[in-house]
């Protein structure tokens, strides 16, 4: 269990992280999501003690890490890629984190083997690759068989067979009750593997709350009519409407027009009703790393450009705009 | 809150099934906070497996035997060839004075760089916060690693010294007899100046978490500064290079046989010198580790 409160951390002038507020509980993979420096790693630090909160608190099972009696059975943390010294092997990493423990030897040869290093165990970290060392990290974290685990980027610069290992992983920790907490910038990352979600812009908090609750409210889909007759087709739509539900008509470029609110059959009814030529007609569906861009980097923008004009960008491909979102799980 | 299942990562490890059974539960998750001084003892175990896994550590010690080997050699022959060229010279010689210019000139360098290396070298390569996740502590950390710094640093000293007097004993020996009770003075108290160098260097590798900043900076205090303050003419700045931790180390472990003028100090005053610096050094790591981020 993880409980963050207020928590700040400035630099300077910059603020990294901005009052963040949120908890995290056993049995279930809690994601962490942010683009690139939106203050998740400088909170897993927060979190880990290894940085000071410049306010607010982050404590592990009600206590701050640094006052743990035992801090490697209660949490086990992967950050930046293991952090292994390049000159030493991976077992003798593993055996000075043994040692300064107190935990038995044999885990080094447990972990080792849980993570699949068990051949290169004698070779030094210099050598591994960026998923080896990913390896490595994930071994330390699992070293005191601790209840919380946190993972700051566990997929980065893993193949294919080691991304589905890590979401395995992540997954068995979870159904064994304990707290799985995964940092990504990547939502894609996310659907795979997280069932509730923290998002984070900008060093502030953007949402939390369950995967499938964000990927409703997010993946929103319009349709888009391109016409040589925008002025009528959109007086219809405003005067008329579908009956039941508000309608949203933004005018893009091209005589193009993004319609809210109005399925495809709906528009072209309008169209017909309104004496209006249809030269294109088609549903888009925005994805959700898209929804969750504009959330997070825009956070300023959105508030400032209300509507129209600007947003052009998510549809720029032409018809194509929008990928068709992935299905969960 | 904690889950008391094992790891139980079996199914889907690579290594095959079974791999992590059963290991958690006894790894004694019951167990209350070890005492202090346990804690330490631990936190010295990992240093030593960390500062012994690295061929620096070793390259350093080696460097440091070679060094004092090829001093006491090249010293030796040239005090030999003086004594052919003018017998009366013979009567200058000393053991001690030579292997403690070895040490000054040479070994206490090795010393430096290898307390520089276990201080810094986690900082550059994030490695800083696998162990502060083991050690959350910061004093601790300091405190085992400057014991493993202490440790290397008197077994390089002493191992240095006692094999410079050997070599200059096989080659001047009929030369520059060496009484048994000064080479053991000696070779002690080397590894207890370079014990001191060492936990020293590694509290200002710690406050400035460079390693070649603290490199640059042994250097200045232990060589240059002092000399540069021997060549001025003003009296009081050439005895006042006394109190810097070079010149006082020197004194000490050459037993005041120095060779060159250091300072009109003698005795202990010298060995406290040397801890008051090393003290010093101490507590401004240890200020700067507690306060600075990760």
């Amino acid at each position: 269990m993880l409980t963050v409160r207020e928590l700040t951390k400035r630099y300077g002038d910059t603020t990294a992280v901005d009052a963040l507020t949120f908890d995290v509980r056993p049995g279930r993979v809690t994601g962490f999501l942010g683009p690139n420096g939106a203050g998740k790693s400088t909170a897993v630090r927060l979190l880990l003690g290894l940085d000071r909160p410049t306010s607010g608190s982050a404590l592990v099972n009600g206590r701050r890490y640094t006052d743990l009696p035992r801090p490697e059975r209660e949490v086990g943390a992967l950050l930046d890629g293991g952090a292994a010294h390049p000159g030493r092997s991976a077992r003798a990493h593993l055996l000075a984190l043994v040692r300064a423990t107190g935990l038995p030897r044999r885990r080094v040869d447990e972990v080792l083997g849980t993570v699949g290093l068990t051949d290169v165990a004698d070779r030094r970290v210099g050598g591994f690759s960026l998923g080896m060392r990913q390896r490595l990290g994930i071994a330390a974290a699992l070293l005191g068989d601790p209840g919380v685990l946190v993972f700051d980027e566990p997929v980065n610069g893993l193949d294919i067979d080691g991304v589905r290992w890590v979401r395995r992983l992540m997954r068995d920790l979870a159904d064994e009750g304990r707290t799985v907490f995964v940092s990504s910038h990547l939502m894609s990352e996310m659907q795979q593997i997280a069932d509730r979600l923290v998002v984070v812009g900008g060093g502030r908090l953007v949402a939390d709350a369950p995967m499938a609750e964000l990927i409703d409210a997010w993946s929103h889909a319009r349709t888009v009519v391109r016409t040589p007759d925008p002025g009528p087709l959109t007086a219809w739509l405003r005067d008329r409407g579908v009956p039941g539900r508000r309608v949203d008509v933004e005018q893009g470029p091209d005589g193009e027009l993004r319609i809210q609110g109005a399925r495809p059959e709906e528009v072209g009814d309008a169209a017909h009703g309104a004496g209006a030529r249809v030269h294109a007609l088609y549903r888009e569906e925005a994805s959700l790393e898209q929804a969750y861009l504009e959330l997070t980097e825009g956070t300023a923008r959105h508030t400032a450009s209300g509507s129209g004009g600007t947003r052009g960008a998510d549809a720029a491909p032409g018809g194509n705009g929008g990928e068709k979102t992935e299905e969960y799980r | 809150m904690k889950a008391t299942t094992t790891t139980g990562t079996d199914a889907h490890t690579p290594s095959g099934p079974g791999a992590d059974s059963g290991a958690g539960s006894e790894t004694g998750h019951g167990e209350g906070s070890p005492s202090a001084l346990r804690s330490l003892g631990r936190a010295v175990a990992m240093e030593w497996t960390k500062a012994a896994s690295l061929r620096t550590t070793w390259w350093c010690l080696g460097l440091a035997l070679v060094a004092m080997a090829v001093f006491a050699v090249l010293m030796g022959v040239t005090k030999a060839q003086e004594v052919t060229d003018n017998p009366d010279a013979a009567s200058g010689i000393s053991s001690t004075m030579l292997v403690s210019q070895g040490v000054f000139y040479l070994v206490q360098f090795a010393v430096v760089t290898l307390a520089a290396l276990t201080a810094t070298g986690e900082f550059s390569g994030r490695g800083a916060s696998s162990t502060l996740l083991a050690v959350p502590r910061r004093g601790r950390v300091l405190a085992a690693r400057s014991l493993v710094a202490a440790g290397f640093g008197f077994t390089i000293g002493a191992a240095a010294t006692a094999l410079g007097i050997g070599i200059l004993r096989l080659v001047i020996g009929g030369l520059a007899p060496v009484d048994a009770g000064g080479a053991v003075g000696t070779v002690l108290a080397s590894g207890v100046c370079m014990a001191l160098f060492a936990v020293m260097f590694t509290g200002i590798g710690t406050a400035l978490r460079s390693t070649a900043g603290t490199i640059a900076v042994g250097f200045l205090v232990l060589l240059g500064l002092p000399m540069v303050m021997q060549l001025s003419g003003l009296q009081v700045v050439n005895d006042l290079s006394a109190v810097l931790p070079g010149p006082a180390g020197i004194e000490f472990y050459a037993l005041g046989d120095v060779g060159f003028y250091t300072a009109p100090v003698d005795g202990p005053i010298n060995l406290a010198t040397v801890v008051g610096w090393t003290a010093a050094a101490s507590i401004v790591g240890a200020a700067e580790f507690r306060v600075r981020d990760a």
